[in-house]
């Protein structure tokens, strides 16, 4: 009788609780600074939501399929839910989903339909296609025009392996030899070349494509897309062959190598972070992901809309790059001969392909399919609880150039960001304070850091006593560091030992258009890592967490003691580095580094804008969500506050702003121009006013998993947590009404179900 | 991170723009016209290729009139008229390249043909109306040939006309078709030999073989006020001009251009819109400064908000850009964002003369880019027109707009000399009275007492007695060149210090001088720098006078010229300093002042030089004017040698380099 009781008050307690959250609107019309005007017209499509910048509507079409395995397969193995089926004859594997029956195939349908040249139907249907640099007998010499290779006029013995079937390729004509092992492990399938098996003789390989047909439709028969880790997330959706551009993605994982070009231009915009593509056949009905275990460092994404290449066939797939060719610089502007990489980048090759159960099989299914191999391989851990906080970059000093030598620009004292934290403490906002600058002569200054507070912004016990009184109102207290490049007037660095050559055998250097200082140099990893030690002991003795910016996001390979180290070598140099610090919060992390990090600064909120992505998808935030403290970009640079705060709460960031005493015209001239609107008088309230919103959906939603992210219309999202609150977001300009409920343009609407 | 494809290169911050998610960073200038980073004001929204089922193919014009768009579908040789409602193309029967068009009030559509070499009339149906061919007034002339490339039409109907190969201007058409005259050429440039040529043959002889022709315009368009903007490559500055009615251009000739603009359009206010073919966007005011420069060229990376051959740009009212790539066949479209909404409302607002108004908006400006000198200048503005001088002074500094700091000073200055003027005038009196008794009672005494033993001690060090040597030059020149070359009265030491006082004075100068006055950023100032360009003619002069006299039956050592020179310029050593001071109270309404003063020290130390000279080498008057010229014609061969060897040497280097690397390599 009384646990009656006691349970119909929970009820009732919930019921009103519910009711009053879902009556709850927050309406942003009085946020921030200004107000974006609607504008409309005719010219352009009717909203901007449905573009690529935005996530898209799916199409929900049930994919018709035939269960059935064609003649002439053999059963390999059977693991977990899934079956694999051989073809001696023609090599083609079929993976099958015992509870779904769905059939995955490692060649493109209806390729004898198709019209196709014998190679491309070779090409299309083989599970390996290897290109190479031809030996010519005349000059002595690689040609630098690779060719393409696939399974013609090669002689294959097939062995059996535990779980699966390897198969020992020589290509007769052109001398090379690998193993290629097809097998099922712990219920996914695994491809891998081990690099032992390969043998070359004078024709050297460029690269190897794997799987490159695996999971491919035609046209726009099978509704679905290709999940692209590139920033957030993008999504290419399968599309006819004559509705776009055609063009053809090779995307390097972790983003260009300086190592191999000299050029800075090459840099992106955004980079894929994570080894992993997806691809969807089917909302919510079959899915994959494929996660490259070994030789990520040098993979490339491949992705092939219908349509380019000649091709009626969407494909997505990893290419293994072996080696490259690069420029030689002959002379001092840098024009040279382009040459081939000598000796091969050392790797295994290997791919993971999990496969999702129907209702995990869109974007943020697989993304949890993701985040749970990495939490089962204890690169991620569950957050015991996840905490509402702000990131507040506190800029305290840089430097420009003086009359005679460096003059520093002080912008925050010690006893001004005191102050300020004081201010938002006083609000109850919960902060991560990052010190940017605390060192000699700011934040450009002597990087790495010298291990000494600027003097004019306090006595070491001032900052001592901050420290203290930081951690004693419960803020956390980081100290901002760089140890990847330098200026090349640190003490702790010499050129002629630290610095980084690349592959062409020149320091890898960036131009800067600066008064200070021109150039900007990359360390070698071994230099980075030891910095970073030291500098762990002293963030350690101090009670301060680091944040480590560009270690997360750069990755190239150096000339070292005459021989040329691969980009895969530095990953192990950083990983050490890291393990140093008890603490750290990482810049835009690369996934190699996520066991290392406790808050990811920067998650990126767009993907590169490449033509042929359809949707842009919180996939990242999704992955890492509940494991790291996610914190979006510096709010003060949002060109469209509103609109982009609505973006942080769809995409479950934190927020963040960097804030300066000082007027932000003083950092003109310094290397810390681009933070042209800084100053606190400025943003004090609109910190005050994005966290308390944000907190709001924070409480809401905390420690609930998102389980659904729904496109309503174009612009409207609704998120759906375990316990079915909703979460609706309204990027438009008018008011949503639908379900039974409205949203207000520009607005959320938090419910308790729909 | 992204493609930073132009030579300005921030890249220590890029989050600032990956913030946005956008390909481009967003920059603005300052009042130096120097490129700073400001927020992203534009974002690419959207791509079209197809217009119901039709594509496009190389097109290269387009235009919108009251929300319909209009596209001269080059390649395929028709137009396309395209809105919410329906689509249609007409032309492929008449028309051979259609490359421009313009669209009147009335809707009719006029068509530029350059293969045709006429201007196609359609009505707004795509009806065929007329056909506008070469002019045949003999204004005209016989040879000009004329090859319609782009059209535009102001509110009387008037056509102007863009040919291919008209240098005399815009051929400016009336409604009917007729011929008014050439309108807004760009001038000739200068050419040296045609000039001295003409002086001895007749033109027509020269223009045989010498051909100076203008640079040709690329594009044209007119605004509502009917003024008419051209653009013209290969030239940067003044790539862009406002022509009024009589043609003349009403733009600065400073922009922050590009020298391979495409287009141009006006936008709602008068925003003047180009896009270069390295894929720029630059948006400017009525003024010519620069508010915003975004894009970029599409390195086959089919990124959005990148170009690859930008043909033409439109605006249309609520600010949406339009850009025609005609390599990509397609249509980018862009739209401001929240920052650039309300630059351009301050920069409306302003534009008015609003300025009290717009002081709202520009404080949001620099709330979102504190760096935005622009914003400054406009509060600036409106505290001026507000009487509140002391606030306008300061962002009148801050902005570096000396006319606007001048202006607000002046009222400074004059509220305190108001205010101030009775106790001026105690002071003055009380200093007389001082004066006064200090004559009449206390000068002896204090002379004797106090200053001569100073003095006398002081005078026993032989530096400062070579110091104070410098005020004799002022009273008895020819007695002091006397001294310096004859009794070798100074030592070369002091020499030094004094040029280290006259660059120290130099240096005061940058730092104090009054901000109407100044117009230098103290922050790009670097000692070496400003050693090398102060003293480096000085030291040139000296080593070059001394060569050429030492040849020259000069009978001056090195050490004499060395010292002569700087006793020389002793007017500037010692009257500048107060120059400077005076500058600090004057306004640009009293400039004559300041130019006059200084003018006088220059012309007082040349005077002082040349009889310096003329002493120390002990030459006649006609002789030591020739020694001048000499010497300067020699420190004009140092340079270029100085020029030679430096660049000889670094091609010795770059070779030693390439060998080397060879070296490696092929090792």
């Amino acid at each position: 009788m009384v646990r009656a009781i006691k349970i119909s008050l929970i009820l009732v307690i919930l019921s009103a609780v519910l009711g009053l959250a879902g009556t709850y609107v927050i309406a942003y019309r009085k946020a921030l600074l200004v107000e974006r005007e609607g504008i409309g017209s005719g010219l352009i499509v009717d909203s901007f939501y449905d573009q690529n910048r935005h996530t898209g509507m799916e199409d929900e079409r049930i994919v018709v399929f035939d269960p059935d395995i064609p003649g002439g397969y053999d059963l390999i193995q059977t693991d977990g839910d899934l079956a694999l089926y051989m073809d001696d004859q023609t090599t083609r594997f079929i993976v099958k989903n015992l509870i779904t029956g769905y059939l995955w195939h490692s060649f493109a349908p209806d390729t004898d339909i198709v019209e196709l040249n014998s190679t491309l139907r070779m090409q299309m249907t083989s599970p390996i296609v290897i290109e190479y640099y031809p030996y010519q007998a005349q000059t002595e010499t690689l040609s630098r025009t690779t060719k393409r290779e696939s399974l013609g006029y090669t002689q294959i013995d097939k062995r059996m392996i535990p779980g699966g079937v390897a198969l020992d390729v020589t290509y007769l004509r052109i001398g090379i030899q690998l193993s290629l092992e097809v097998m099922l492990d712990d219920g996914d399938l695994v491809v891998r070349i081990p690099e032992s098996s390969i043998v070359e003789e004078e024709n050297k390989l460029a690269s190897i494509s794997v799987m490159p047909n695996f999971g491919s439709t035609k046209d726009d028969v099978i509704p679905g897309y290709v999940i692209i880790p590139d920033g957030s997330g993008a999504l290419a959706r399968f599309k006819a062959s004559d509705n776009q551009e055609p063009v053809q993605m090779n995307a390097r994982y972790y983003g260009a190598d300086r190592g191999m070009n000299l050029e800075s231009s090459l840099d992106q915009m955004m980079q894929m972070s994570m080894p992993i593509f997806g691809i969807v056949h089917g909302y919510r009905q079959h899915g994959m992901l494929g996660i490259i275990e070994s030789g990520d460092a040098y993979a490339q994404m491949v992705m092939s809309p219908a349509g380019a290449n000649g091709l009626p066939y969407n494909t997505a797939h990893t290419r293994f790059i072996l080696r490259e060719t690069y420029v030689f610089p002959t002379n001092l502007k840098g024009d040279g001969i382009t040459v081939i990489q000598e000796e091969q980048n050392h790797t295994d090759m290997m791919i993971r392909y999990l496969f999702s159960t129907p209702e995990a099989s869109d974007y943020v299914g697989i993304a949890h399919m993701y985040r749970a191999y990495l939490t089962e391989q204890k690169v991620l851990e569950v957050k015991p609880e996840d905490q509402m906080r702000l990131r507040l970059e506190i800029l305290m000093a840089d430097s420009e150039r003086g009359l005679i030598g460096i003059k520093d620009v002080i912008m925050t004292s010690v006893d001004d960001a005191l102050e300020i934290i004081m201010d938002l403490d006083d609000k109850n906002i919960a902060l991560d304070v990052i010190l940017k600058g605390w060192n000699d002569d700011g934040m450009s200054g002597q990087m790495p850091y010298d291990l000494d507070f600027e003097r004019k912004l306090g006595p070491d016990r001032s900052f001592e006593s901050f420290f203290d009184q930081l951690n004693e109102m419960g803020h956390s207290v980081t100290l901002y560091m760089d140890q990847v490049t330098t200026f090349g007037s640190s003490s702790r660095v010499s050129a002629r030992t630290d610095f980084a050559r690349g592959i062409y055998r020149r320091t890898i250097t960036d131009a800067m258009e600066g008064l200070l200082y021109q150039e900007r140099h990359f360390l070698i990893p071994m230099t980075t890592k030891e910095v970073m030690e030291e500098d762990a002991r002293y963030v350690s003795s101090l009670g301060v967490n680091a944040a480590l910016d560009q270690v997360g996001y750069r990755l190239f390979g150096i000339y070292d003691n005459g021989e040329f180290q691969p980009r895969g070598e530095s990953i192990n140099r950083y990983q050490e580095g890291l393990e140093a610090f008890q603490t750290v919060s990482l810049y835009r992390p690369n996934a190699y580094l996520w066991d290392h990090m406790t808050a990811y600064y920067d998650v990126p909120m767009y993907a590169s804008q490449y033509t042929y992505f359809d949707d842009t998808i919180p996939f990242l935030p999704i992955v890492l969500q509940g494991r790291v403290d996610l914190y979006g970009p510096l709010i003060n640079f949002f060109a469209d506050p509103i609109e982009q705060r609505l973006r942080l709460i769809d995409y479950q960031l934190k927020p963040s702003f960097i804030v300066t005493e000082a007027p932000s015209y003083l950092l003109k001239f310094t290397q810390a121009r681009g933070y042209f609107t800084t100053a606190y008088a400025d943003w004090a309230e609109g910190i005050t006013s994005v966290y308390q919103e944000m907190a709001m959906v924070h409480d809401a939603t905390q420690g609930k998993d998102l389980i659904s992210r729904d496109v309503m219309a174009y612009g409207v999202i609704r998120h759906t947590y375990e316990d079915g609150v909703t979460l609706w977001i309204n990027y438009t300009d008018q008011t949503y009404s639908g379900s039974g409920i409205d949203v207000l343009p520009k607005a959320i609407r938090i419910g308790g179900g729909s | 991170m992204l493609c930073l494809l132009i030579n300005i290169t921030f890249q220590l911050n890029p989050k600032a723009s990956a913030v946005n998610g956008l390909p481009y960073m967003t920059y603005a200038e300052d009042a130096y016209r120097n490129m700073i980073p400001t927020q992203d004001a534009y974002v690419p929204v959207s791509i079209r290729r197809t217009f119901d089922t039709l594509t496009l193919k190389g097109p290269e014009d387009m235009m919108i009139r009251d929300g319909v768009m209009y596209i001269a579908d080059t390649l395929n040789k028709r137009v396309i008229i395209t809105s919410d409602d329906e689509t249609i193309s007409f032309g492929s029967d008449v028309l051979l390249r259609p490359t421009g068009l313009y669209i009147n009030e009335d809707h009719t559509i006029y068509v530029a043909d350059i293969e045709r070499e006429t201007i196609m009339v359609f009505d707004h149906d795509g009806i065929f109306i007329e056909e506008i061919g070469r002019p045949e007034e003999p204004m005209f002339g016989e040879e000009t040939p004329f090859r319609p490339y782009k059209i535009h039409g102001d509110n009387a109907g008037n056509l102007f006309v863009l040919s291919e190969g008209t240098y005399q201007g815009l051929v400016q058409l009336a409604p009917t078709g007729e011929f008014l005259g050439f309108f807004g050429a760009n001038p000739a440039p200068f050419d040296l030999r045609a000039t001295v040529l003409k002086r001895i043959f007749s033109d027509d002889i020269v223009a045989n073989f010498i051909q100076v022709v203008p640079q040709t315009m690329i594009n044209l368009t007119v605004d509502s006020y009917n003024r008419v903007y051209t653009i013209t490559r290969g030239t940067t500055g003044n790539s862009l001009k406002r022509l009024n009615i009589s043609g003349i251009n009403r733009l600065p000739q400073d922009l922050n251009d590009s020298d391979v603009s495409s287009a141009l359009a006006v936008g709602p206010i008068g925003n003047i819109y180009t896009v270069s073919e390295d894929g720029f966007i630059r948006e400017y005011d009525q003024e010519g400064n620069l508010l915003f420069m975004f894009g970029g060229k599409d390195n086959r990376m089919y990124q959005q908000g990148l170009f690859n051959v930008p043909s033409a740009i439109e605006i249309d009212a609520s600010y949406i850009i339009y850009v025609l790539d005609k390599a990509k066949n397609e249509i980018q479209m862009f739209r401001p964002t929240a920052f650039a909404q309300i630059v351009h409302e301050a920069v409306d607002l302003y534009q008015q003369g609003s300025y009290l108004e717009s002081m709202v908006p520009w404080e949001d400006v620099l709330r979102y880019n504190a760096m935005f000198d622009l914003a400054n200048k406009g509060i600036g503005q409106a505290y001026y027109k507000a009487e509140n001088y002391e606030e306008a002074a300061l962002y009148f500094s801050l902005a570096n707009d000396r006319e606007g700091y001048s202006d607000a000073y002046w009222e400074i200055r004059n509220v305190w000399l108001t205010d101030q003027l009775s106790l001026i005038l105690v002071l003055l009196l009380t200093f007389y009275v001082v004066h006064i008794v200090y004559v009449w009672k206390l000068k002896t005494v204090v002379t004797k007492d106090l200053i001569t033993p100073i003095y006398g001690r002081m005078m026993k060090t032989p530096v400062v007695k070579d110091l104070v040597f410098v005020t004799s030059m002022i009273k008895h020149p020819l007695d002091g060149i006397y001294e310096i070359k004859y009794r070798h009265r100074i030592q070369w030491p002091s020499a030094l210090i004094l040029y280290g006082l006259l660059f120290a004075e130099y240096l005061f100068s940058l730092y104090f001088e009054g901000q109407a006055f100044n117009g230098r950023e103290l922050e790009r100032i670097s000692i070496m720098n400003e050693a090398v360009s102060f003293l480096g003619p000085i030291a040139l002069f000296i080593i070059a006078n001394y060569l050429v006299c030492a040849i020259n039956e000069g009978e001056g050592r090195f050490k004499d010229v060395l010292i002569g020179s700087i006793y020389a310029l002793a007017p500037l050593l010692l009257f500048w300093p107060l120059v400077i001071m005076l500058s600090r109270v004057l306004t640009l309404n009293e400039v004559f002042i300041y130019d006059a003063l200084m003018g006088i020290l220059l012309i007082w130390s040349s005077i002082l030089m040349f009889f310096t000279i003329k002493d120390i080498h002990n030459y006649g008057v006609l002789e030591t004017i020739k020694i001048f010229l000499i010497t300067a014609f020699t420190i004009v061969m140092m340079m270029v040698t100085i020029i030679l060897i430096s660049g000889l040497a670094e091609q010795l280097i770059n070779f030693i380099y390439e060998f080397l690397s060879e070296v490696i390599l092929r090792g």
